[in-house]
């Protein structure tokens, strides 16, 4: 007799109503009898087994055993327990989701094969199947050693995999060399969905823009501590995908696992046909090919200027830079940088000063800057005003005349028409034009868009921040303004002259000053932001800063007559998570 | 540890943007104290004037004209001069870097092999990139490299090769390796040639990686990302890595 393995095996056969041709479909149906036979081959390995069954299943095997004359053995080792489709009802949390979703007409018209699946067709299906994991892990919290070995192993797995044979060598191979929670995965490249799972939910599930393989549901498993660490990964995933309102079988969930988690498991490759028994023959001839992972981490790098090239040789003739300042989404920064597409060709330096707080974020930043070529600058989250003031003094460092400043949600508006002030919304080249129109005009200061979101450049925005005793002696007739204040409250905006400089149209005047896209000089800078700083500055102040040295000629300041910028705002971040300063 | 040896290789100096942003990644890295080890395009003995202007661990070798002459010339009925040199340079890169392993000035045990593009793509980011390779290389062994899905069949015969050419941004391993990947490289190209195929380096990577499956380890890049991907991983020093293994009876 071939020596009992320490290993064990953990697998569960119900009558699910696979035998019921009329709901299954003729081609679909396989009755339990043909399930205890390829059981059967199952039981007689050499390995305790645990098998959870309903009770005509038990009574069937037994008989079945019973016939064969191989009962007395097996049952020394093979441990039935007991669980009903009663029992998955009301133990399986997301029974109601797999019903609700299994009469969803979307769903079941998603691939042409899955209105006769079981798991479309039969109600205990995918709560039997998704539960595989939490009855290996079951089993497993009784090891008796973290190192002891429990697999899942579907009770019809020999059909398929009939070189798992009697001797069970490929198991003790397992118990002495695997160190590591083991799954066995088949290329899946193509298709709508996967089982039933819409493609890009899953890849969302997955965290990766495209799932290329399927782990199988039919073997996995490995040392008891591994079972219980995984089985907890498990069902979290299990809860994000039902969370997400879709659905496949437990292969999903177990792909997405392998996907999230690569350093918990060690993955055997299979081919295309998705069949296990060459893992068993890899098994058997004790080698086996693996692929595992291995998280590589440690504390980040305290967020380092950049460093700058000093070979003027190598420059480039243009000297305008960019800031560009965002917050916890790569998408939104994306859109911002496509809708000024072309506009930065001439620019010597795009500098994106990242506040972002989400690692995954700013790692997403650092890699669209990479791809970019800008500089980024992990600003550790110093604020709204704090990253404005961040770029004011990169700016200041560097031998760039001029600084376009940008926030992440002032797009530069692709759609032709007039703004609420009567303003063109496109301009062309607008970056080229507005610098060349800036250089021309001498001007320290120009904003980009007339019509900003609470307000036009009609009004003087920052006389409502002075003091009431300043207001008072700049627009003795005009009462103090209140809240919520209205352009009729506010002083006319001073305007020397309009020019067209470059062929763009500019009111040269006191502008108000705000964070909305503007282009200044190295002066323009210097005199705003850095003589002197303040510790906590705030938008306000900066807008009275603006004022007063434009009113003492100290900030020759304009405003474009167009309204070019699309202040669009598509992916939120928690409101409670923006700051105006660290 | 001794700190890796970085290995590039100068790009055309037209267009000029590109180069400029290759030199500013290269300035970066010496002003960082790597150990640099630059393929020049000048004649031996001769380095370009912009060259000389760095100094620092820098070791200058001369890419023997012959390089050009033995590396597919035909590809140039194919391919754009820009796209020819990336991808010549691209097949050369386990050669440059083996040299490097060779000739070891700096007596490092791991080697950076840093394609001119991907330099040119940190630009000034190149110091925290840089800074970010060397903690990675000392963390990983035998040989690393970046890998991405193979969907060829879906691409036409141009976007293979650029797909190939991305995939040789970055190489990094020991001396033992190198050497040991050098062989099998350059037989599995001179197969090809023979074959009169063109060598494609996707498949001859294919190749030593499942030779060596056991000393590999790479990353795997999103569809459609470039190097880019795992520099970004790595500067939050937060990153995993695949690897074969076998399970043996060893």
């Amino acid at each position: 007799m071939t020596e009992m393995s320490g290993l064990t095996l953990v697998t569960a056969l119900l009558d699910l109503g696979r035998g019921d041709a009329e709901c299954m479909g003729a081609d679909n149906t396989r009755s339990p009898e043909a399930y205890w036979g390829w059981l059967l081959e199952l039981l007689s390995l050499p390995f305790k087994i645990v098998l959870f069954v309903d009770e005509p299943t038990r009574l069937g095997v037994l008989k079945c055993l019973h016939d064969a004359s191989i009962g007395d053995e097996l049952l020394g080792r093979v441990e039935f327990r007991s669980l009903s489709t009663a029992d998955l009802e009301s133990d399986f949390e997301y029974f109601s989701d797999v019903t609700r979703l299994q009469s969803s007409a979307a769903w079941v018209r998603r691939a042409s094969w899955l209105k006769d699946s079981p798991q479309a067709r039969l109600p205990h299906y995918n709560p039997l199947v998704m539960s595989k994991m939490r009855l290996l892990a079951r089993v497993a919290a009784k090891a008796q050693s973290p190192q002891e070995h429990f697999f899942w192993c579907d009770a019809g797995l020999t059909r398929t995999c009939p070189n798992m044979g009697s001797a069970g060598a490929w198991g003790t191979f397992l118990e002495q060399r695997l160190d590591r929670f083991l799954v066995v995965s088949f290329p899946y490249e193509s298709g709508q969905e996967i089982h039933g799972f819409a493609r890009p939910g899953m890849a969302q599930l997955c965290r990766t823009d495209h799932v290329s393989f399927v782990v199988r549901g039919g073997f996995f498993g490995g040392p008891a501590e591994a079972v219980h660490d995984v089985a907890e990964h498990y069902e979290g995933l299990l809860a994000e995908a039902f969370a997400g309102g879709d659905m496949g079988t437990e292969e999903n969930v177990l792909t997405a696992l392998a996907y999230r988690y690569p350093e918990k498991l060690a993955r055997y490759e299979l081919a295309g046909d998705g069949l296990i028994w060459p893992l068993f023959s890899a098994l058997n001839e004790r080698r086996v090919p693996l692929v595992v992972a291995d998280r590589i981490s440690g504390n980040a790098p305290a967020p380092v200027a950049s460093v700058r090239g000093s070979t003027a040789s190598a420059r480039l003739p243009t000297r305008l830079d960019v800031a560009i300042l965002t917050f916890n989404s790569t998408e939104q920064l994306q859109l911002l940088i496509d809708s000024w597409e072309g506009e930065f060709a001439s620019v010597e330096r795009v500098t994106v000063i990242d506040n972002s707080t989400c690692r995954e974020t700013a790692a997403a930043n650092l890699s669209l800057c990479l791809e970019r070529g800008f500089n980024h600058i992990a600003a550790d989250n110093v604020g709204v005003c704090g990253g404005r003031q961040r770029a004011a003094e990169e700016f200041a460092e560097s031998d760039a005349s001029h600084l376009l400043y940008l926030e992440d949600d002032m797009l530069k508006s692709s759609s032709p028409g007039y703004c609420r002030s009567g303003f063109p919304t496109t301009v062309d080249a607008l970056v080229q034009r507005s610098l060349a129109a800036a250089v021309e005009g001498e001007l320290e200061l120009l904003k980009l868009c007339y019509s900003e979101l609470f307000g036009t450049h009609e009004r003087q925005w920052a006389w409502c921040n002075m003091s009431p005793s300043r207001q008072r002696q700049l627009h003795p007739a005009l009462p103090a303004p209140h809240p919520p204040v209205e352009d009729s409250q506010l002083p006319r905006t001073r305007v020397e002259a309009i020019s067209s400089l470059r062929g763009l149209p500019v009111a040269r005047g006191d502008a108000h000053y705000s964070n909305w896209p503007h282009l200044i000089s190295q002066a323009g800078n210097r005199h705003l932001f850095l003589e002197p700083t303040w510790e906590t500055p705030y938008e306000q102040d900066w807008m009275v800063r603006a004022y007063e040295l434009q009113l003492c000629g100290q900030l020759p300041s304009g405003v474009l007559l167009a309204s070019p910028i699309n202040h669009c705002r598509e992916h939120y971040y928690a409101a409670a998570e923006r700051v105006e300063h660290r | 540890m001794i700190s890796p040896t970085f290995v590039t290789a100068e790009p055309p100096q037209e267009p000029a943007a590109a180069y400029s942003r290759w030199f500013t990644g290269l300035e970066a890295i010496v002003a960082n104290a790597q150990h640099l080890c630059i393929w020049h395009e000048g004649l031996p003995g001769r380095v370009a004037p912009a060259l000389t202007s760095l100094s620092g661990k820098v070791f200058w070798r001369a890419k023997s004209p012959l390089w050009h002459e033995e590396t597919v010339n035909h590809l140039g009925e194919h391919l754009d001069a820009q796209i020819l040199w990336s991808y010549r340079t691209a097949l050369q890169a386990v050669g440059l870097l083996n040299d490097a392993v060779l000739t070891n000035p700096f007596a490092s045990q791991r080697f950076v092999w840093l394609s001119p593009d991907l330099l040119a793509s940190m630009g000034n980011n190149a110091s925290q990139c840089c800074d970010s390779l060397q903690w990675f290389a000392q963390r990983s062994s035998g040989f690393f490299y970046l890998r991405q899905r193979d969907a060829a069949e879906e691409c036409d015969q141009e976007a293979s090769v650029v797909r190939a050419v991305r995939s040789a941004d970055l190489l990094i391993g020991d001396g033992d390796t190198l050497n040991r990947i050098n062989a099998m490289y350059w037989h599995l190209y001179d197969t090809q040639l023979s074959a009169a195929r063109l060598p494609e380096l996707n498949q001859v990577f294919v190749s030593i990686a499942d030779g060596i499956r056991e000393k590999s380890s790479w990353f795997m890049l999103d569809d459609g990302a470039m190097s880019a991907q795992f520099l970004a991983r790595i500067h939050v020093r937060d990153t995993v890595v695949h690897r074969g293994v076998a399970l043996t009876d060893d």
